[in-house]
């Protein structure tokens, strides 16, 4: 399903998508304040935005200088050219060790490599352990936000879910409670899993480490009890020094949802005593990005969200309208590359107001690049052809001043005569929900060339 | 080719031409009064701080935070409160029914209050999150104003694991409401002696 369809669909519970577009400016407004309380913010993002670009222009090397580090820690370096072969090395080293239960913590990448169903396919339990994950995973749903998993759902939702899942009480729907509930059930699956996953959110060159940020303690408390920890990374999760995570760390949290930084930031530079310590590196099309001058940048990501928080289009239509694994306006800048005719509407999926830009804390250019994506559809014919008949027709009256001028005053005329019901006709698809500006008597042209006289 | 050939080889194509680091800078500031400002952070955080003088009063100060808590580990020599020897226990498994930790941490960072605790100060590394509540001490003098001046003072790999804790376990994951004590400690007081 493409995302006006989709979106559509999740534009029919008005009130819903009222909701959830509050919610998530909530959100962005949190960021702002914590953004507002640095002086040095904007250098902040010069800094991370430099310390990236010089990432991508020596990836190779720095992975080298990783690998060896991390060897050194006493940790196992993988390699995985895509998805299919990073499940086949996550479930090697499953297999080898007899494990029956895994416990994860929040990793879009595999979400991106779909190894959940892989593994179970296996006969491999898997507990996502993140509060907003595993009420996705209950719900054998993907997660909508990749911060906010399950933002999409209302209280009531997870209570209901909870109550079939859990045995809460029928009804309940208090978050405490809910909380509580989760934290009982989980602790369970904590002390009984055999190992543990992670993602990353930084990989140390220089000293072969990596860290992870949560709020909710998870990815410890199953780390720190298996005798199996492994970390599945992305090739662009690297920075060079350790240094450089200061920056980073300040930037994360307060980009994300406003904390000055997250509950826990966990810095693993090897296995725990008797345990083992394994790192997929992967690249699963990244490599091709980073070929694509126009659209490298959009491996600077760290993943914060910010740029979903603050896209009225994803407020409006919810992460699952995107149908791809990172949703919203990086989401839609990263898909194409992926698969150019499944997900040609996505670069569609915004306004180009560029309010994505301006909060993303490494400064990729987003609106920028959504807006090169959708020259590159254009030019395959992937425009659907409704957009392409109008972009013809536009094209058209803007060769023609005299027939634009004639359009434009019927139009104004008309809008002016007609009744309510004839205007916001379902081909309105733009007073779908909102109101049409109260036309103007005269155009600017009739303005200007009256006042000029004056 | 092995994967691991095959996307250095990638990279090395169609990466950019080199990019160099910038400069980095540590954004000191010396007007801001730091524990001022870590008290508020304390409050966005969801822990608390007390200011402690005299050592000897610790003890007393922690039992009356956290009356009738009945797994106490520590890892301050001899501290009066202890019940469980943390160096004792081989499996972490077995920390799953502590209470309490009382750990004397390295360093605090006043612009997010969180605290650093290395490998070395928790004994085991899951005693900080499978614990009910946890109680951290830090000497005032032990305070940085940033995250850059942190990690200054820090060697980081080693030993194998560190972490910054800043404020209890908590989730927003339902609703965007806060929850305090998500699957780690329910509750975190920052103890500043001296
Ligand atoms: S693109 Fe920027 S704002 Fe969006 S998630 Fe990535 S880092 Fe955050």
């Amino acid at each position: 399903m493409n995302h006006p369809t989709a979106a559509a669909i999740f534009n029919k519970d008005e009130l819903r998508t009222e909701w959830h577009d509050k919610a998530l400016w909530y959100v962005r407004n949190k960021r702002d304040l914590s953004a507002k309380s640095v002086p040095e913010w904007e250098e902040l993002r010069n800094l991370a935005e430099a310390i990236k670009a010089n990432v991508l222009s020596n990836l190779d090397n720095y992975l080298i200088e990783f690998e060896e580090n991390a060897q050194r820690n006493g940790i196992k370096v993988h390699w995985a050219k895509d998805a299919a072969e990073h499940n086949k090395i996550v479930h090697g080293i499953l297999e080898k060790k007899s494990v029956k239960k895994l416990v994860k913590s929040k990793s879009m990448l595999t979400e991106e490599c779909h190894l959940n169903g892989y593994l179970e396919e296996q006969g491999i339990e898997v507990v996502d352990t993140d509060l907003g994950e595993r009420i996705v995973q209950l719900a054998k749903e993907p997660p909508s936000h990749i911060v906010m998993p399950a933002i999409h759902k209302k209280k009531e939702d997870i209570g209901t879910l909870f109550h079939e899942k859990l045995g809460t009480e029928q009804g309940a729907s208090d978050p405490q409670y809910l909380t509580e509930a989760a934290r009982q059930h989980l602790r369970v699956n904590f002390l009984s899993a055999d190992a543990s996953l992670s993602g990353v959110n930084f990989a140390i060159a220089e000293t072969g480490g990596i860290v992870v940020c949560t709020n909710e303690g998870n990815a410890d408390l199953g780390i720190n009890l298996a005798p199996v920890h492994i970390a599945s990374m992305g090739i662009e999760k690297i920075i060079p020094k350790a240094e450089h995570l200061g920056v980073f760390l300040r930037l994360l949290a307060r980009s994300a949802t406003g904390q000055p930084i997250t509950s826990f930031s966990s810095h693993f530079h090897g296995p725990k005593p008797g345990s083992e310590m394994h790192i997929v590196i992967v690249d699963n099309g990244r490599t091709e990005q980073l070929g694509r001058e126009d659209f490298r940048k959009s491996l600077n990501c760290i993943r914060c969200g910010a740029c979903m928080n603050t896209c009225p289009v994803y407020r409006r239509s919810g992460g699952h309208s995107y149908g791809y694994t990172v949703p919203g306006p990086i989401g839609s800048i990263l898909s194409p590359g992926k698969d150019l005719k499944k997900y040609s509407t996505l670069p569609f999926a915004s306004t180009l107001c560029g309010s994505c830009s301006d909060v993303c804390p490494v400064k990729i250019d987003i609106h920028t690049q959504l807006y090169k994506w959708r020259q590159i559809i254009a030019k395959e014919h992937q425009l659907p052809w409704s957009k392409r008949q109008a972009m013809k027709i536009a094209g058209y009256m803007f060769a023609h001043p005299k027939l634009y001028r004639f359009a434009g005053k019927a139009g104004r005329a008309m809008l002016r005569m007609m009744p309510r019901t004839l205007v916001y006709g379902p081909w309105n698809a733009w007073g779908k929900q909102r109101d049409l500006p109260e036309p103007p008597k005269e155009s600017f042209r009739d303005w200007y060339i009256k006042n000029r006289k004056k | 080719m092995s994967s691991r050939k095959a996307i250095l080889k990638a990279i090395k194509k169609n990466k950019p031409e080199l990019s160099p680091l910038p400069e980095m800078q540590t954004f000191r500031n010396d007007t801001v009064d730091k524990l001022a400002y870590l008290k508020e952070v304390f409050k966005i955080i969801g822990g608390v701080v007390e200011e402690i003088t005299d050592t000897e009063a610790l003890p007393e100060a922690i039992k009356k935070a956290y009356p009738d808590k009945e797994n106490i580990c520590s890892n301050i020599p001899g501290f009066p409160l202890t019940t469980v020897d943390l160096s004792a226990i081989e499996d972490p498994h077995d920390l799953k029914d502590v209470d309490l930790v009382v750990f004397n941490g390295k360093f605090v960072v006043a612009e997010n209050g969180a605290v650093w605790l290395s490998e070395r100060e928790l004994i085991h590394r899951a005693a900080g999150f499978i614990t009910q509540h946890m109680a951290l001490i830090v000497n005032r003098n032990d305070m940085v104003w940033n995250m850059h001046e942190a990690y200054q003072k820090m060697q980081l790999d080693r030993p194998g694991y560190g972490v910054f804790v800043s404020g209890p376990s908590k989730t927003a994951d339902i609703e965007q409401s806060l929850v305090i004590g998500a699957h780690g400690a329910r509750s975190m007081t920052l103890y500043l002696v001296g």
